[in-house]
């Protein structure tokens, strides 16, 4: 049986299906589907669609100056060496970033996520908790 | 670039409200069940009490299930009744707490704890 991943125009993984048959990926390619087949093992998240088949992305630079800050709008966690442009989700909003560096403070005691997924780079992701 | 973080409140908010009501109806359904068995219930405790057992529905047969006089039951139905007012009063007056304190919350940690104020 065998795992497939679709993809996005970009080789972003949109999506996988397991369990699937030489019969219905014969199926699925008849459809006109767009798929890569996933090695066993692979860390689907670490990895995109090239030319139909699942490569390596690369580790990202990101770095985090610290984890935690104080909730009083000056203490400051810096972000930086950020792919330039890059889109950065703070708790799953959606933030264009440009400079490669991104400078945050908060004015509300809280724990935010920040995931950095833009391709080819790996997923990275960071916790800051202001306090 | 510079960001200020910061959380957008109302959705955490109306879930804790959320969770507030739902636990005040569970406790307020645990002394006062819905329908009505239990206004029925009562009047027929009252009637019992002041000798009428004409026209009983509900407390004949349910002593009879539980091997209790209908005189002890009237008297087990009346009891409860007599302290649903106060139970109902701590319980919403709790609600009323916990829903002020979600209304005065600046942050998820101060949602947190006001739902276990």
């Amino acid at each position: 049986m065998t795992t497939i991943a679709f993809h996005d125009g970009n080789g972003q993984i949109t999506g996988t299906q397991s369990g699937l048959s030489a019969r219905n990926l014969d199926e699925y390619r008849a459809r006109g589907l767009v798929f890569a087949e996933v090695p066993p093992g692979t860390r689907i998240e670490d990895c995109a669609i090239f030319e139909g088949k699942m490569i390596s992305r690369i580790y990202s630079s990101a770095r985090l100056s610290k984890s935690e800050i104080a909730a009083d709008g000056v203490d400051v966690a810096v972000i930086d060496r950020l792919p330039d442009p890059c889109t950065l989700e703070i708790d799953g909003v959606r933030l264009e970033i440009t400079g490669g560096r991104l400078e945050l403070t908060a004015d509300m005691p809280a724990t935010y996520h920040v995931l950095l997924d833009q391709l080819p780079f790996r997923q990275w992701r960071a916790e800051i908790v202001a306090k | 670039m510079k960001l200020t973080l910061t959380k957008d409140l109302t959705a955490p908010k109306a879930e804790a409200v959320a969770k507030i009501n739902a636990a005040a109806l569970r406790r307020r359904n645990a002394i006062v069940p819905p329908g009505a068995a239990y206004e029925q219930k009562k009047a027929e405790a009252v009637a019992v009490r002041s000798g009428d057992t004409a026209g009983l529905l509900i407390l004949p047969a349910e002593s009879a299930l539980r091997g209790v006089s209908l005189a002890d039951l009237a008297a087990a139905v009346l009891d409860k009744a007599a302290q649903a007012p106060v139970a109902l009063a701590e319980i919403e007056i709790e609600r009323q707490r916990k829903l002020a304190a979600i209304a005065a919350a600046n942050s998820p940690a101060e949602i947190e704890a006001a739902l276990s104020v």
